[in-house]
């Protein structure tokens, strides 16, 4: 096997990691605060995808122009969907938390292709075509800016939630619900405030792959799972964890790719998976007690 | 009727050492109190003895048989019962199917079940309650189905976590007329309790757990008036009737 | 008094039988696969029910069972020409293998809840992507059963009445499966287990014995309807059998209708599929759009009533008898 093959696997993979850390560590954040297992994550990723294709289209500027738009919308959904709906069974059984957010995604995925059918779009942006060859790798322009993209709106992520007072209000409610409460801390809003945050980041980094990827309404399951792959393996309630979980994934799912025919790419990752949820589900880094 | 037999059992968790070297025995038929300040370890030995967890060195012996290493539902099967310090009922099940979920472990037939269901129910109180479902019960009365659960296993000793937790002192009282009575029905017991009273009235013996060692053992007047047992109480949380 | 009460319990129930019995000989043949989809997930429902309902181990990847037993009748049957019968039965001896395989790995290692539900997804996942680059399994293009018109000996017949009666038959087996199960001592043990763990360890309960014979009875169940589907829609692939989709699907019913009881599966059912046809004629499009529907359904039910239709009904008659005690 072409070494240059197997690095060139490895740095795509960890340029799409940097994407999947955005939308894992979003994730971790959902399920950190609310201890929700999140199923509609990825359909939000969609949503943001979407938000992105039509702006773009309709006011024919650059897709990352339209980032602010994007998340601020599903801020916003994510907020409400969290407040009037989601934080009525806050004390419910886990799996009806589960079943809660898979029939938001369901409703979501499928009102989308109801509206936009199943036809895959892409967007076509210029200004970030090509690619930065040094000596026999390529590194690919989009791509690239797409891994700066994420990367930064992590740092910001993570600076949010351990400088600013609301991020420390999120932490500590995630913490100790009912100290916070006694604090003065509302729950209720803390916890629309923290979806909505997830929410908002997670369809930026579905406007930030808008630019090389296929734009699907079925497109949040594939993420939706990844991401809970990811975070199981870097250890659910764990930042870092999530975020180097990531990269780990990305690069396992690139060499998968070119290490075994057809879509057999996944099954190392459900390979992962599965052995971390049997061996060590307290994740890589997790210090959550399962 | 076999004894049981606790040697040199330690247990910790990460780098806090839970239990340190801890012997004791069981004599048939007699109330052993435990114990002991909060995080003595008194709960951890319960866990250790019915198969929640397992310990680090030590031997547990049930006659001449080993229970390290058996899972809680075949330490159960060997006759030792107990209840959990915070109650643990089967909520969406009725209160008569609490009771025959646990008796179905010595009998076969559903007929057979329901009668000894039945009879269980009457000997705790709770048989005009037996359609309800176990979360629609005050905290005493949870207390109670949840004797009859582990009475139900046929057990030869019974470990109560801090039954008496919680309850107005008129429930205390007839509790301990329970757990008396249930001695006289031949179990031995073990109880773990935080009221120094209640132990002085019910135990025949106490052991007194202090950082998951054993700081005194013996007949209840003794060990009140133990040096080391007073040092340990001092600025604790230690109610006298 | 007795008497009246007695025969009017019979009546009824005589009726319905009848009703049962003649309905698809005087329905029209879009009627009748309405009914077939009914009784269908109410089958599987009450299949799953018993792994998710009743022990409490929530499933999310029930089309591992159901993939296994299309495949394996499918396959029996174009390669060796083996009739889906016992084609059928082969395959649910495979969803009972399965079930160990699963079973054994998530239960020894403790698996609960929502990592369980997780990991079941991830197998079937596994087994989605195999049967996809497997040439035995004809890959994407999965595999067209031949048609062999009316051959009842073969499991296939060009009128549904046929398959009606089958799917009915398996249904009531499975009601009845349930029903033993929910009366005697492993319904008592698989609710102790859902209900605590710990606490049924406590009085004796082997929990891994009994939560992997319920996943072998749930998988060998599940794995008898994958021969159905592939019998009466004649086509097969991996989405449509391994697919998270399905695993939906399945579960969709029981906690609708009410988990942990022996009807919610056949309420679920009987609910969501006029609601499914209807969605799909008014709004047309394309093949999915009633999930939408479903997913609004989910929603409001696991708000509204988080026990299901049945479990709500329930709650209401106990509430109306205590009110009676009251009005003494």
């Amino acid at each position: 096997m072409d070494t240059n093959i197997l690095v060139q696997a490895i740095i795509s993979g960890l340029l799409m990691g940097g994407v999947y850390a955005l939308v894992a560590v979003s994730l971790n954040l959902i399920f950190g605060v609310m201890k929700i297992i999140n199923f509609a994550h990825g359909v939000f990723m969609m949503l943001g995808m979407y938000f992105t294709y039509w702006v773009s289209v309709f006011l024919d500027i650059h897709p990352y122009l339209s980032l602010l738009i994007s998340m601020s919308a599903l801020f916003v959904v994510g907020f409400l969907i969290q407040y009037g709906l989601i934080n009525r069974i806050i004390e419910a059984p886990e799996h009806n938390q589960l079943l809660l957010t898979l029939g938001i995604a369901l409703f979501f995925e499928n009102l989308a292709l109801f509206l936009w059918s199943p036809n895959y779009r892409m967007l076509k942006v210029t200004t970030l075509a090509g690619a930065i060859h040094v000596s026999r790798l390529m590194f690919s322009t989009p791509r690239m800016v797409a891994f700066g993209a994420a990367l930064t709106m992590t740092i910001l992520l993570y600076l949010f939630l351990s400088k600013t007072d609301w991020g420390k209000a999120i932490r500590a409610i995630s913490q100790d619900r009912e100290g916070a409460q006694v604090i003065g801390i509302n729950m209720k809003i803390i916890y629309s405030l923290a979806f909505g945050i997830g929410s908002a980041c997670v369809a930026a980094a579905g406007t930030m792959i808008t630019p090389f990827f296929y734009i699907t309404p079925t497109v949040g399951m594939v993420f939706v799972i990844l991401a809970f792959v990811i975070v199981v393996l870097g250890g659910l309630g764990s930042f870092w964890g999530a975020f180097f979980g990531a990269l780990i994934v990305g690069i396992a799912e690139s060499l998968g790719e070119v290490l075994l025919p057809g879509s057999l790419k996944q099954v190392p990752i459900y390979s992962i998976f599965i052995l971390t949820l049997l061996l060590r589900p307290k994740g890589l880094l997790g210090k959550k007690h399962v | 009727m076999p004894s049981l037999k606790i040697e040199n059992l330690s247990k910790s968790f990460g780098g806090l050492t839970a239990i340190n070297r801890v012997t004791f025995q069981v004599r048939e038929g007699e109330i052993l109190g435990l114990i002991g300040p909060n995080g003595s370890g008194k709960t951890t030995i319960f866990n250790l003895i019915s198969g929640f967890l397992t310990p680090d060195t030590g031997s547990i012996h049930l006659g001449e048989e080993s229970l390290v290493g058996l899972k809680p539902h075949q330490i159960c099967k060997r006759g030792i019962g107990r209840t959990f310090q915070i109650v643990k009922p089967f909520s969406n099940l009725s209160v008569m199917r609490n009771v025959r979920a646990a008796v179905f472990n010595r009998e076969r037939t559903i007929s057979g079940a329901n009668r000894q269901s039945e009879s269980l129910l009457e000997f705790v109180g709770l048989w005009p309650k037996r359609n309800e479902y176990a979360n629609s019960l005050t905290l005493v009365e949870r207390k109670r189905l949840e004797l009859a659960r582990s009475l139900a296993t046929h057990p030869k000793f019974l470990l109560l976590d801090e039954v008496m937790a919680g309850l107005t002192p008129v429930e205390q009282q007839q509790m301990i007329e329970l757990v008396k009575k249930i001695r006289e029905g031949g179990i031995t017991i073990i109880v773990i309790e935080h009221t120094m009273r209640i132990i002085m009235t019910i135990a025949d013996r106490i052991l007194v757990l202090c950082f998951g060692e054993i700081i005194a053992q013996g007949v209840p007047r003794d060990v009140a008036q133990d040096p080391n047992v007073i040092k340990s109480y001092l600025g604790e949380k230690y109610s006298f009737a | 008094m007795f008497k009246n009460r007695i025969s009017k319990i019979l009546f009824l129930w005589s009726g319905l039988i009848l009703i049962v019995i003649l309905l698809p000989f005087v329905l029209p043949s879009y009627f009748i696969h309405v009914l077939i989809m009914i009784l269908f997930y109410g089958y599987l429902g009450t299949s799953w029910n018993i792994l998710g309902g009743y022990a409490g181990q929530f499933s999310f990847g029930h089309a591992a069972f159901f993939g296994i037993g299309a495949y394996a009748s499918t396959l029996a049957f174009v390669n060796w020409n083996i009739t889906p019968w016992i084609g059928m039965v082969f395959g649910g001896l495979l969803g009972m293998l399965l079930g160990l395989l699963i079973g054994s790995l998530c239960f020894h290692y403790g698996l609960r809840g929502p990592y369980f539900a997780l990991a079941t997804l991830a197998f079937s996942e596994l087994l989605r992507l195999i049967s996809l680059n497997l040439d035995l399994t004809g890959k994407a293009m999965g595999i067209l059963i031949p048609l062999k018109g009316d051959a009842p000996l073969y499991f296939q017949h060009e009128s549904k009445i046929f398959y009606y009666f089958v799917i009915l038959l398996m249904f009531i087996g499975a009601l009845w499966i349930t029903r033993r199960i929910d009366g005697g001592k492993i319904g008592d043990y698989f609710s102790a287990i859902r209900e605590d763990e710990d606490s049924a360890e406590a009085i004796g309960v082997n929990t891994f014995a009994y939560k992997l014979l319920a996943i072998l009875i749930s998988g060998f169940l599940t794995a008898l309807g994958g021969t159905f589907y592939a019998q009466y829609f004649l086509y097969i692939d991996p989405a449509i059998t391994f697919g998270v989709g399905n695993s939906i699907e399945i579960f969709l019913r029981p906690i609708v209708g009410g988990m942990g009881t022996v009807y919610g599966p056949i309420i679920g059912a009987l609910v969501l599929g006029p609601l499914g046809e209807v969605t799909r004629e008014m709004l047309g499009g394309y093949q999915g759009v009633h999930l939408m529907i479903y997913g609004a359904i989910l929603v409001s039910v696991i708000i509204f009533l988080p026990n299901g239709i049945y479990g709500w009904f329930r709650s209401l008659k106990k509430r109306r008898k205590d009110q009676k005690l009251c009005h003494l």
